[in-house]
């Protein structure tokens, strides 16, 4: 050991400050320590990792419709939410776990200031959570197709939710000294909030209440316009951060209360925990009122009457109305437009053209449900017929093969069977020759919409051709006999299924030429399944 | 030459857990130095340190330490930024190396500056003998590294009053040593107040010494005093005195007895031991002979 006791002479430097400004300063100084060690936690380590990986699978191959990323966000970031709820509770813990109570309890940095450490040591990982919030959107808005604008309270919900998350670690830490709380806290959550989010995903205007919970899913798949979501972001984002700054006041209270701190900073505790709870109150009051009546009849109406909502633009072989925004959108269903007109005889093609391709989102879940059944009992849509198309586009996953699928078939519907007359509909049922035919057209158009097609083969109500805006009226299934024929021909060189097919085009696409009689042109022996054969067959 | 002011006074200490009196109307007070409080197990030491350190307020009582009243809040946390204090089991984060765990009570300290702070919590660790082994995770450091560790936090911001809970609690003779040269040069100019049951620790280190029995305080004077008050009480015989409080076999194979010698005992100059059993009576005394 040294033999050296002399007086330091940096070890009277911090008391020449006054003792608040010293305490502020090490308040600071705590919370840079827990905020690195809180960075480095494994839990936190292993979260970081699972939402990146989320955000990039969500994102990968998409074409995304940027107001719905940012709500994406929000569940990405959920396993951050749960470790901070963890690691947090854990340092807050840990002079219980290691025994050092004593030893803090002699130290002058109160426990209501290391408890505000705890808390603000959270901030560090917010950030983080915004910094990739920022980061997934920026690169989302690159790729090609992206719509939308990101909301700023749905992007910012995410990071809110890691810090909600921190600020119940610190008070269940406060409040029990038991390390199995924070965990079993942290599962009830989570199933509490997948709970509600899938009640409130299957619509929310039928469930307000479930706008208390923390991640609110949005409708599945097509997102509609941003006009047309009415979520109340905003408030909801108030709602969390209320619940995380009440939660937050409660453990600085707890902590004041333990240590016999001054009436005076118990008051100003009690005032700003009734303040936050009041907020939080009249944002839960303000997100769950009813869907206004202008929304409401705006959703009816483009469902009802899209083409009023859309705005059209003509390339090459097609019309493309979309909804105002969306019309990067038609670069991406322009070569399976042009793929599948390309595999028609000119001549066949001549006389179909132009094709209207026209978005189509599902409403139906957003709508009250008497307008629904008022839109299936025959107000119907009105407008040209359309080969409608959703507004989730991709490269990659079953789903989105599913889309190309739909688009390419319900083009290639269009070609083999024009429409006879002025608005008359055609009058055919995707059963026979035609279906076979403008299922093979399809799946020329690119490997996912064969892919998709291949999908649908397997499931006869899975809605290839669709001749509706309305996925509430429900198209005809079709023949499970033509989708097999279609995948045996799809699996033959295309130059010679192309060659037959145009050399016989108009008995190939005649309504009355039967799947048999199909297969005696091609030379290939249809199945003879008669199940599933669909009404309409 | 005049007496030192005290540093700390105590006045009519009380503090009850359930039935157990774990301090009963204790007072006294310290003056700059060391100060050993001897006790048995039970005794109530710890539960004086913890009050005197400010970690739990008596139920009745006053103390006032360095001139500051803990029952004020904003005296107790000036007072905790002038005490060090070395709890007996002071709850290291094994997973933190050395230099951060005294680093991170340097914060609690308020000592915020991180470059000083930094420079405070080298040179505690120097002191102590660890600063070749600063980055080394707790859980790696043995026994008497650990105590060490625990002391060179309690020096952080060169306190002006140490306390100091049974320091020297599983270390070796050597180590013991070590630390006596230690606390003995800490003692110089600070007040220090060392909780031990080591006898031998007291009468090397101590100016002045408190004996605690069952929560009361059976004894406040000098190491002299305590070991004067077996004199004339200690005679050594070949074989145990009946008579005796109590006996034991010396490595000479003669017996040492503390008690009421018989008339024409051999008697034996007391040692601080010997005084400090006898003042705790029969009960402790047949504990050491057994």
């Amino acid at each position: 050991m040294t033999t050296t006791v002399d007086r330091p002479p940096a070890a009277g430097a911090s008391r020449t400050l006054p003792a608040g400004a010293r305490s502020r300063r090490s308040t600071l100084a705590l919370t840079a320590v827990e905020s690195g060690r809180l960075l480095r936690h494994p839990a936190v380590l292993a979260a970081t990792a699972v939402s990146v990986w989320l955000l990039w699978r969500w994102g990968k191959g998409t074409a995304p419709v940027l107001h719905y990323a940012d709500i994406a966000t929000q569940f990405a970031l959920a396993a951050l939410a749960g470790a901070a709820l963890l690691a947090t509770n854990l340092a807050v813990l840990r002079s219980h776990r290691d025994g050092a109570v004593d030893l803090y309890g002699a130290t002058p940095l109160s426990l209501a200031r290391r408890t505000l450490s705890h808390l603000l040591s959270v901030l560090p990982l917010v950030a983080l959570g915004g910094i990739l919030v920022v980061a997934d959107l920026a690169w989302l808005a690159g790729m090609p197709g992206s719509v939308g604008t990101p909301h700023l309270a749905e992007a910012a919900t995410g990071p809110a939710l890691i810090a909600l998350g921190g600020c119940v670690g610190v008070l269940l830490g406060r409040l029990a000294r038991s390390v199995a709380l924070a965990p079993l806290v942290l599962v009830a959550l989570v199933l509490g909030s997948l709970t509600v989010a899938e009640l409130q995903a299957a619509g929310h205007d039928q469930r307000p209440w479930t706008w208390l919970g923390t991640l609110l899913r949005a409708p599945p798949f097509d997102p509609p316009p941003a006009a047309l979501l009415g979520r109340p972001a905003t408030w909801h984002l108030v709602y969390l951060l209320g619940i995380g700054v009440a939660l937050a006041t409660l453990a600085l209270w707890r902590s004041l209360a333990q240590e016999r701190a001054r009436r005076r900073a118990q008051v100003a505790a009690a005032i700003v925990l009734v303040a936050a709870l009041a907020a939080t109150a009249a944002a839960a009051v303000v997100q769950t009122r009813p869907t206004s009546s202008t929304l409401a009849d705006r959703r009816l109406a483009v469902v009802t009457n899209p083409a009023a909502e859309l705005v059209c633009q003509r390339r090459g072989p097609a019309n493309y109305c979309v909804f105002a925004g969306f019309e990067p959108q038609i670069d991406l269903w322009e070569p399976t437009v042009r793929a599948v007109v390309a595999a028609v005889p000119p001549a066949a093609a001549a006389r179909a053209l132009p094709v209207t391709v026209a978005h189509r989102v599902g409403l139906h879940r957003l709508i009250d449900e008497e307008v629904n059944l008022g839109v299936q009992e025959g107000q119907g849509p009105s407008g040209p017929i359309v080969a409608p198309v959703g507004t989730a586009w991709g490269r990659d996953g079953p789903l989105f093969e599913l889309a190309h699928a739909r688009l390419a078939a319900s083009v290639a519907a269009r070609l083999v069977a024009p429409t006879r007359g002025d608005g008359e509909e055609p009058r055919w049922f995707p059963c026979n020759a035609q279906a076979v035919v403008a299922l093979w057209l399809g799946g020329q158009a690119s490997p996912q919409a064969a892919e998709g097609i291949s999908q649908a083969v397997t499931d006869p109500y899975s809605e290839i051709f669709v001749f509706s805006h309305d996925p509430v009226l429900d198209d005809p299934p079709w023949d499970v006999r033509a989708g097999r024929f279609a995948l045996a021909l799809l699996d033959r060189p295309r130059d010679q299924v192309t060659q037959t097919l145009w050399r016989n085009w108009d008995l190939v696409t005649a309504p009355e030429t039967t799947i048999e009689r199909l297969g005696e042109v091609l030379g290939i022996q249809p199945s003879s399944d008669t199940s599933n054969l669909g009404p309409g067959c | 030459m005049t007496a030192p002011a005290p540093t700390v006074l105590a006045r009519n200490l009380t503090m009850t857990f359930g039935r157990t009196r774990a301090l009963d109307d204790v007072s006294f007070e310290l003056v700059p130095g060391v100060t050993g409080l001897l006790g048995p197990n039970g005794a109530g030491k710890t539960t004086l340190l913890r009050v005197l350190a400010t970690v739990s307020a008596p139920d009745t009582g006053s103390v006032v330490s360095l001139g500051l009243d803990p029952r004020r809040t904003d005296m107790r946390l000036d007072l905790r930024g002038r005490l060090g204090y070395m709890p007996q089991e002071p709850g290291f984060h094994a997973r933190f190396t050395a230099f951060e765990f005294v680093d991170y009570v340097a914060i609690l300290k308020e000592l915020h500056q991180r470059r000083a702070r930094h420079e405070e919590v080298r040179r505690v660790l120097d002191l102590v003998g660890l600063g070749a082994v600063r980055r080394k995770k707790i859980k790696t450091l043995s026994g008497g590294m650990r105590r060490r560790v625990a002391l060179a936090q309690a020096l952080l911001g060169d306190p002006d009053l140490l306390i100091l809970d049974e320091p020297t609690a599983g270390l070796d003779p050597e180590q013991r040593l070590r630390f006596r040269e230690l606390v003995g040069r800490l003692g110089e100019g600070r007040t220090v107040l060392l909780s031990t049951h080591q006898t031998e620790d007291v009468f090397a280190l101590c100016q002045q010494v408190m004996v605690l029995h069952l929560g009361k305080l059976r004894f406040a004077g000098t190491p002299l005093e305590l070991a004067g008050l077996a004199q004339g009480h200690v005679w050594h015989s070949h074989e145990r005195d009946p008579g005796a409080l109590g006996a034991w076999r010396t490595g000479t194979g003669q017996h040492r007895n503390i008690g009421n010698p018989p008339a024409g005992a051999d008697l034996l100059e007391p040692t601080l031991e010997d005084g400090y059993l006898l003042l705790l009576g029969g009960d402790r005394v047949e504990e050491v002979s057994a």
